[in-house]
């Protein structure tokens, strides 16, 4: 199924855009008409995928991040967020709660986060290549 | 500054304010533990009345804080 409206968008990794990225695409989502609570799920799963290509897809460097949002005719938005950076090598064991391969202040929530905010999550990974989150969410939007 | 700390002899309180995210808790966490290293409280308090959005930085940034109040005995 085709989009009805979608958006591309291309942001450095660098931690200043976390806001930016999460912002812009429930800005776009916004003529859903979702729920105060859609919204903040759906800004809350990008803000984990956008923070997951800073901190671990890119580590040393700032590479690109790419997010695209598309918007369907039976109420789904689609959100794709994409990095060019190290790739996952196991992403069954980086989607465990509680794992991460970072000590520190990571919780390693990031992918529990985003699969109990939204409605789909997938996962694709290449070592050296990159990696692609897909993530999906039925608007249901305001009852009148 | 997304957070404002005010101190009593055995106790801190962090109000924060405004977005937790991987960007904004870097400065927020400085601002904490350099309170607690002065002080070694035995309660530290973080209040998030406040806080209009917040990811899994702000959990992380709850059980770090937690892991070095702890460190100073309290």
């Amino acid at each position: 199924m085709k989009p009805i409206n979608e958006i591309k968008l291309e942001l450095e990794s660098r931690s200043v855009n976390e806001s930016f990225a999460r912002v812009a695409v429930s800005a776009f989502v916004a003529q859903m008409d979702p729920t105060v609570e859609e919204i903040s799920d759906i800004k809350t799963a990008v803000s984990e995928a956008v923070t997951n290509c800073i901190v671990h897809a890119y580590p040393v460097s700032v590479g690109k991040i790419y997010i695209w949002a598309g918007l369907y005719e039976d109420g789904r938005v689609r959100i794709r967020i994409k990095d060019r950076g190290c790739g996952i090598i196991d992403v069954k064991q980086a989607m465990e709660p509680l794992f991460t391969t970072l000590g520190g202040e990571r919780t390693g929530l990031g992918f529990a986060v985003m699969e109990s905010f939204m409605d789909k999550i997938r996962v694709r990974s290449k070592v050296g290549s990159g990696t692609t989150v897909t993530l999906e969410k039925n608007i249901k939007g305001r009852v009148n | 500054m997304p957070v404002q700390i005010i101190s009593t002899p055995m106790r801190i309180t962090a109000f924060i304010s405004g977005e937790i995210d991987h960007h904004n808790a870097v400065r927020i966490r400085e601002a904490i533990d350099s309170s607690v290293e002065k002080q070694c409280p035995k309660v530290l308090r973080i209040d998030f009345s406040d806080v209009s959005f917040m990811d899994s930085s702000g959990v992380g940034l709850v059980m770090g804080r937690y892991k070095v109040v702890n460190s100073y005995g309290g």
